[in-house]
């Protein structure tokens, strides 16, 4: 999958890049966008979880980068639960406690997309299970509940009695793990945490070099590299598309169809092999910065106001910052970064004009529009295609490159839920 | 004694099994109640049928899984609280006593015996479940906090944390669940379920119980035998001379729920896995192994079964 991208991009032009580094800083842009309360809370959580499990005895580079990914990632899942329920003050009723509890096994779900991180996957899953067996989702008691995923667990809960708001105080959160050693967490880890604390070890959001150095490990296990380079690329969209399936499905869905009408359109252009691919890529990864915008957004019916507007205007944006440390998707990057450029100039973020928009973004501009027209809802005359190809031929030269007229198919785009498109 | 993960059901593995059925009820046997039901109960719309052989694994079913209606009153809880309050401890300054293989503070059995003679325990099977509940996941914290490095909560302090968990400790699936100690062959040929799930244990039984769910036999019963519970050759969990003996034993019981379409067998011994199947062949049916690896040296494993 998507071999002549991964062969002209990476093995050709890049041989050195450093393929683990590259999906761990894009995870990390990726859940920095998704909490975006801007706290940090995952990137502390990681480091918290690799020093603590190194703190009580575990040396293996392959496990310590596991717990450091499910500490960064452990609430990737509530990417799939509503804002307000995430975000509500107050008592939850039972069903939106359910709700919640859910987002333990979406987070596993995406994770799990990346093969070299089954198991930080598997802990991601574990992360609220509690030491007396109250927690969920499995209900675990004890030592049922494997070890990392209690490092997981009790280095999340300590990050969220550290950032307790005003009245958190520091000495009160020795007394606040103390106090729930034996009930939430596994009394044998507090302490070793507490330590941490002490030494001013468990505060940080940068990783030191001795962190570092379990990630530059990776980087060197032939195992990992070979299973990342076996479908690196195909990982990274089946990962970023989950991730937006869980969001917004019908983003995702509505993604998966504009790459199909890529690939027809980009066919009927005879680009080259590894232009097409990337066209392809582009087009489903083009609504990924939709991950940084709130579900009430982007969920909205009828029209958005100014500020919900420009707030929408962003996603190109965030989806580049998400595609920006893969050193080999620099077109993809482009071509994401520009799909909502119009050739009269008055599109969005720049607002670039003409030829200086990159054809694959004029391309997919073309799809998107074509696709969100026939798709629309919930107007269903819309979906006549001959209407949207009226629609579109009037947008030749204003919204579109006109010279992209003559290979456009208005009804290439099924009006059904395309399948898997990879 | 096995390890402790030897004993542990992961049921979020076989969830996607479970999401074809709705509405439909699901039959659970096992020897330790534990987290599966519960998990089925949360997660499922269907009605949950539990069997279990302990005192102890019953009551729990009982307040979790039957149970969906009656809870403890404030004035009950009120009246717990106090009685923690006068027989209030501090964990790191009492004494230990250890009754039946577990050692708890003496504060906590004195508690115990107090808890036990309050109204509320005699008021339905339900509150008195509720009771052997709550008085568990006390006696699991007094058991699990004996660490000097990290004192425990003062009695009165845990209870006020427990009482708050128990308050309302099932939560409802709006299905009628039922809970069963000890199901008669006859029963279970006669309920109506599309699917079973088997925790299928050791051939050499179980022979010893790893000290939090021994904490709850005790908690119900300070003379509990696992003897006198599980005689050779008796049940889910007993000791089996042979393989032979085990799977004969177990082919004649499973024969009385051939009516249940899917069989969900938890099989967590690798060596038994071959016999499992050949067992199921001979009741007609085909099966299918899955599993998931937990640990380094776990692996949590499960065989899914339908008629030819």
């Amino acid at each position: 999958m998507f071999e002549t991208f991964f062969n002209e991009c990476y093995s050709k032009r890049n041989p050195n890049a450093r393929l683990f580094h590259e999906l761990l800083e894009s995870t990390s842009r990726v859940v920095n966008l998704v909490e975006y309360k801007d706290t940090h809370h995952s990137d502390r959580v990681a480091l918290n979880c690799l020093r603590l499990a190194r703190k009580v005895g575990i040396s293996d580079q392959y496990t310590l980068a596991q717990v450091y990914f499910a500490g960064l990632l452990h609430d990737i899942g509530e990417i799939g639960i509503p804002d307000n329920l995430i975000y509500k003050k107050g008592k939850l009723s039972e069903e939106e406690f359910q709700a919640l509890t859910t987002h333990t096994a979406i987070g596993q779900q995406i994770a799990s997309q990346v093969p070299v991180l089954s198991q930080a996957a598997q802990l991601i899953l574990w992360h609220h299970e509690k030491w007396d067996g109250t927690g969920y989702p499995e209900g675990l008691t004890m030592d049922e509940t494997p070890m990392l995923a209690q490092v997981v667990s009790l280095c999340d809960a300590f990050d969220n009695i550290r950032r307790g708001g005003l009245f958190s105080k520091p000495e009160d959160w020795d007394k606040e793990l103390v106090r729930f050693a034996g009930i939430q967490f596994n009394p044998s880890l507090v302490r070793p945490l507490i330590d941490l604390t002490k030494e001013g070890l468990a505060d940080d959001t940068e990783r030191s070099p001795e962190d570092d150095e379990v990630l530059n490990a990776m980087e060197r296990q032939r195992d990992v590299i070979e299973q990342l380079r076996e479908n690196y690329v195909g990982i990274i969209v089946n990962f970023l598309l989950t991730l937006l399936e869980a969001k917004h499905k019908d983003s995702a869905l509505h993604s998966k169809r504009v790459a199909r009408l890529c690939h027809r359109m980009g066919q009927q252009m005879k680009l080259s092999e590894q232009e097409l691919q990337a066209l392809v890529i582009a087009g489903n990864l083009h609504d990924i910065g939709k991950v940084g915008i709130p579900n009430s957004i982007l969920d909205k019916p009828g029209l958005l106001d100014d500020q919900e507007y420009r707030e929408v205007q962003k996603h190109p944006q965030y989806a580049s910052t998400i595609l920006k440390p893969l050193s080999g998707f620099e077109e993809v990057n482009e071509a994401v970064l520009y799909h909502h450029e119009r050739w009269d100039g008055c599109g969005y973020p720049e607002g670039l004009k003409g030829e200086d928009i990159p054809l694959l973004a004029r391309i997919l501009h073309l799809c998107d529009l074509a696709d969100a027209l026939i798709h629309l809802k919930p107007v269903p005359e819309h979906r006549a295609t001959d209407k949207v190809r009226y629609v579109i031929e009037d947008g030749f030269g204003s919204y579109f490159d006109p010279d992209l007229s003559r290979f456009f198919e208005a009804d290439a785009s099924e009006p059904e839920d395309a399948g898997d498109s990879l | 004694m096995h390890d402790l993960a030897h004993y542990a059901t992961f049921p979020h593995f076989f969830s996607d099994t479970l999401r074809f059925y709705r509405h439909t009820n699901v039959v659970c046997l096992n020897t330790l109640a534990g987290n599966t039901e519960q998990f089925i109960k949360r997660n499922f719309r269907v009605r949950v049928i539990t069997n279990t052989v302990f005192p102890g694994a019953y009551e729990y079913d009982l307040a979790l899984i039957e149970n969906d209606r009656f809870l403890l009153s404030n004035v009950d809880l009120r009246r717990i609280q106090q009685l923690a309050d006068t027989l209030n401890f501090e964990a790191s300054q009492t004494k230990t006593v250890e009754r039946n293989g577990i050692k708890l503070p003496s504060g906590l059995w004195e508690y115990r015996e107090e808890i036990k003679r309050l109204p509320v325990f005699d008021r339905t099977p339900y509150h008195r479940a509720t009771m052997h509940y709550f008085l568990w996941q006390l006696a699991k914290y007094y058991l699990l906090t004996d660490r000097p490095d990290i004192p425990g909560l003062p009695l009165s302090e845990a209870v006020r944390f427990y009482l708050r968990e128990v308050k309302r400790p099932f939560r409802s699936n709006r299905e009628v669940n039922e809970a069963y100690r000890r199901i008669d062959r006859e029963t279970l040929g006669n309920i109506a379920a599309r699917v079973l799930i088997v925790d299928v244990p050791p051939v050499s039984g179980y022979r010893m119980l790893p000290p939090f769910l021994q904490a709850r036999e005790v908690m119900v019963n300070e003379r509990f035998k696992l003897s006198d519970i599980l005689p050779p050759e008796y049940f889910f969990g007993s000791r089996f001379d042979s393989e032979n003996a085990y799977f004969e034993w177990m082919r004649e019981f499973l024969s009385h729920c051939q009516h249940i379409q899917t069989w969900l067998l938890m099989v967590r011994d690798a060596a038994i896995r071959p016999g499992m199947v050949a067992m199921l062949e001979s009741l007609k049916r085909r099966s299918r192994s899955f599993s998931h690896s937990i640990a380094d040296d776990f692996t949590f494993s499960y065989l899914i079964s339908h008629p030819e």
